[in-house]
């Protein structure tokens, strides 16, 4: 139960970061007008992809959405961990 | 061992109960296989009949796909920058970490559990948050736009998968081994290589295959620090290739085909040792 534990929280965490396929599949813009972004793509948007308004990056934007990511993905995690186990688990 | 001894209608009743979990072990094995399959396949064709008939085998067999990845797309440059950097991240990482290891896992120390902890908490973090931070710090280091810089970002996200690794591979090697070694005058660091190491070759194998796997496969890091076009790796190389308008598939697709070769040849010279891992139990 522990090893399902960590296994579960790591997919979770891995499915919802994942960056490599949303990207390659929606194409560089976005496309159709940026409405397939996911959190982390957005994200990377804002930072450094400079397809921001005005064609500027918005780095603190960038760093808010962060931020809140974390805490909702540390939210999430602890959900998962107390769902299947409340004391044992080590990762 | 038991439906071995009891009668054939009970023994039919049990392997029709095994048949869900083969049932699942075949689609599984389908949807693993199938784009492969579809891959290899489409290395072959023109364009024009990727889109026309997906599924059969090439009416005429064709490389001119690979000489198009070869030659236009520049792909053996990103092929010799992904080596490097894969390289580079395996060693440092397997050398780091199998020094960091040593002291965390064969002694106790007051201190050791928090240091630990604090090395596993990077597993749950997602780092690509920290993203834009690590930026500024490559700018900083002047090691912007850089194979280097992107060597020593990937050896920082692998290091706490090979320290979870290591340390658990490392404790379970008998403490009087390295008791002995040290009454016959050894020093730690000879301890270290030359009598725990030879004992971690399949925990090394685990963690230089999957260092390996992820730095190879990695789009996000390269594309964010990388901006000169001789410094790609293959990732980011390959989905430069796919354009606006149109699109050469076969070329994509052969380039796609010819980055997987590197990673099969390293999981096969590794197998045997990530096998003996995997029997051995993964974590602990």
């Amino acid at each position: 139960m522990p090893a399902l534990a960590s296994l579960t929280t790591l997919t979770v965490l891995n499915a919802y970061n994942q960056f490599d396929i949303v990207y390659v599949m929606e194409g560089v813009g976005g496309d159709p007008g940026r409405s397939t972004d996911m959190l982390v793509t957005q994200f990377y948007r804002l930072a450094f992809g400079s397809v921001g308004s005005a064609g500027i990056t918005e780095i603190g934007l960038s760093l808010a959405l962060g931020a809140l990511l974390f805490l909702f993905l540390a939210f999430i995690s602890i959900i998962v961990l107390r769902f299947f186990d409340r004391r044992q688990v080590t990762v | 061992v038991t439906a071995l001894t009891t009668t054939p209608a009970t023994r039919g009743w049990w392997m029709l109960r095994r048949l869900p979990g083969w049932l699942a072990l075949v689609g599984w094995t389908l949807i693993v296989v199938l784009p492969l399959y579809l891959l290899v396949i489409s290395c072959f064709k023109s364009t024009a009949q990727i889109f026309s008939d997906p599924l059969s085998l090439p009416r005429t067999w064709t490389i001119i796909n690979f000489a198009h990845a070869w030659e236009q797309a520049r792909f053996a440059q990103y092929m010799v920058n992904s080596a490097m950097v894969s390289l580079a991240s395996i060693l440092l990482t397997v050398v780091l970490c199998v020094l960091a290891a040593y002291p965390l896992s064969r002694f106790t120390l007051g201190w050791g559990r928090w240091v630990l902890g604090v090395f596993l908490l990077g597993i749950m973090l997602p780092v690509r948050l920290a993203s834009s931070e690590m930026f500024t710090l490559l700018k900083g280091l002047n090691l912007l736009d850089s194979r280097i810089g992107l060597a020593v970002v990937f050896t920082a996200i692998r290091i706490p998968f090979a320290m979870l690794i290591l340390t658990n591979f490392m404790r379970a090697v008998p403490k009087e081994i390295d008791e002995a070694a040290r009454v016959d005058g050894a020093s730690e660091l000879r301890i270290l290589f030359s009598v725990i190491l030879p004992q971690l070759r399949p925990a090394i194998g685990v963690v230089a295959v999957f260092t390996g796997i992820a730095v190879w496969n990695d789009l996000y890091f390269p594309l964010i620090f990388i901006f000169d076009n001789a410094k790609k790796t293959l990732p980011v190389g390959i989905a430069g290739l796919v354009g606006q308008y149109n699109t050469d598939w076969g070329m994509v697709l052969a380039g796609l085909a010819l980055s997987a070769i590197p990673l099969f040849g390293l999981y096969l010279v590794a197998a045997r040792q990530i096998q003996r891992a995997m029997s051995e139990g993964m974590l602990r």
